[in-house]
């Protein structure tokens, strides 16, 4: 009798575990990798990713037609060996890194259907660094209207794609001016990587020199964990760490709790890379 | 790509091979720091934690207990972020009093073991023969105790080369964070952690030489 009762609760037990599973599979799950994110952590966003997909104001292809589910890792490298190894479908990044990736490394393509969340590239501060912040604003916006930003875009994005290979920029110094200390992570090629003689390069740190030519600020830079930049900035380690906001319509603030973010000096949309066919 | 293409493309051409020699040599700089540096602080705790003194013997326990029980990458970061946060000291320097904090405990514990290990007969007899207290430790119980500790000390060294990989956390450059810096350039983070691997593999090699060729030099003075 014991063991009939057993039966039975272990039959009820396993009904119950797998009749909402069936049921909640109507899409096809598609786990998408991601870089780490220091103001949501991956439950946030899947429970975020969960209220769009189940909201009438869904508007993004991909997660109509799947149920995502992020699983975030902290450096490009952990994501290109996540996607090899078949932890995640897709990787999902912004489109300079999605280039670049193929452009280095055949075995990779870009996925097709676009994920359509823009991103937009600014500086990180401390709030009680709002001052800076504002100075950093107005030279990034100066740089917007002169088409600096552009010329240095085309050099330091599409060139690197194209295979060329800049120099790692140099900081000018002013005798007398203030040091800023910038977090820089080596990761995210073409914005932020190291140089094979081991120097800061990419996008990210030519605008910076540019910045710091016109404030007139002399620019120290070290190089930290992806996951380390916000106690960098709160330990007072770093005065600025590079940022990349997700413009999303159920997203407005995206900046961690007690940092501000400059004007945005470069904007793009994230992409998909996947395998490439055999 | 293929291996044979990545070696050349990546280690044999441009300077990526002088960025990985500097990195092995920040990682060589920080575990060699480290050793001298824990080694005399162990020796401190375990004379501390062997001693007669009570409180002394306590708190040297605890100091032990809560450093080996705690992540080294934890201790890292507090002396980093907040202990040193604001004091100019090259963060290498931080890296090896963390590391030096750290393994102190361990080398501690493998001196007290090995020390405990001697027979205290063999230091009675000593005594009786008319050797001082000092003079029997270092004639008899010192020669045999570092016979015994040797094996775990080597491993020590070891595993604290292996622990100096988490060092990018505090914007120092190693052996790791040349690895992943080049894999995230080029794009090939598997050749780049195998390379990483038989780099780490070769340091362990050459601590196990050292400790092996030390081992010859007493068998030889033994001998002769």
């Amino acid at each position: 009798m014991k063991k009939l009762i057993a039966l039975a609760l272990a039959l009820v037990m396993a009904l119950a575990l797998t009749v909402p599973a069936l049921a909640a599979e109507e899409k096809p799950k598609m786990k998408l990798g991601t870089l780490e994110m220091l103001s949501r952590t991956e439950d946030e966003r899947n429970s975020l990713t969960d209220e769009v997909e189940n909201s009438e104001d869904n508007k993004f292809p991909l997660m109509q037609q799947n149920n995502i589910q992020y699983i975030c890792y902290n450096t490009l490298s952990e994501l290109l060996m996540a996607l090899d190894a078949g932890y995640v479908d897709v990787v999902q990044a912004d489109e300079p890194m999605v280039q670049y990736v193929i452009s280095r490394n055949d075995a990779y393509a870009e996925f097709q259907a676009a994920v359509e969340h823009q991103i937009e590239y600014s500086m990180l501060f401390l709030e009680e660094d709002g001052l800076l912040c504002d100075q950093f604003s107005e030279a990034i916006k100066a740089m917007k209207d002169d088409g600096t930003l552009d010329t240095l875009a085309a050099e330091y994005i599409d060139g690197v794609i194209a295979g060329e290979d800049p120099e790692a920029v140099a900081f000018p110094t002013f005798e007398g001016a203030d040091t800023v200390t910038v977090a820089v992570t080596g990761d995210v090629p073409p914005m932020d990587y190291v140089d094979d003689t081991g120097h800061a390069a990419g996008f990210n740190t030519a605008v910076l020199a540019e910045i710091a030519q016109r404030l007139e600020l002399n620019i120290e830079l070290i190089q930290v964990d992806s996951s380390a930049r916000s106690l960098a900035l709160s330990s007072g380690r770093a005065d600025v760490a590079f940022w990349v906001q997700t413009i999303l319509t159920f997203n407005k603030n995206d900046v961690p709790e007690g940092t501000v973010a400059s004007e945005p000096y470069y904007a793009t949309e994230l992409c998909g890379l996947t395998l490439a066919a055999e | 790509m293929g291996f044979i293409e990545n070696f050349q493309n990546i280690l044999l051409s441009g300077k990526n091979a002088a960025t990985l020699a500097a990195g092995l040599w920040m990682t060589l700089k920080i575990s060699a720091l480290s050793v001298i540096a824990g080694t005399l602080l162990g020796a401190l705790l375990c004379k501390l934690r062997t001693g007669r003194f009570k409180p002394l013997r306590g708190l040297a326990a605890l100091y032990i207990s809560i450093a080996r029980g705690t992540p080294v990458l934890m201790l890292l970061m507090l002396m980093y972020y907040v202990v040193f946060a604001r004091a100019k000291v090259p963060a290498y320097i931080v890296a090896v009093t963390a590391f030096s904090l750290n393994v102190a405990a361990y080398m501690a514990e493998v001196m007290r073991t090995a020390l405990m290990g001697v027979d205290p007969g063999e230091v009675e007899a000593a005594r009786t023969l008319g050797l001082s207290r000092w003079q029997a430790f270092f004639h008899v119980t010192l020669p045999q105790a570092v016979v015994m500790a040797k094996p775990t000390y080597q491993s020590t060294i070891i595993n604290l080369i292996q622990w100096t990989s988490v060092v990018g956390y505090v914007t120092i450059t190693d052996l790791t964070r040349v690895v992943n810096n080049i894999s995230a350039r080029t794009m090939q983070p598997l050749f780049m952690i195998l390379v990483g691997m038989a780099l780490y593999l070769g340091l362990s090699y050459l601590v196990t030489g050292i400790f092996c060729l030390t081992g010859r030099k007493n068998d030889k003075k033994q001998n002769a």
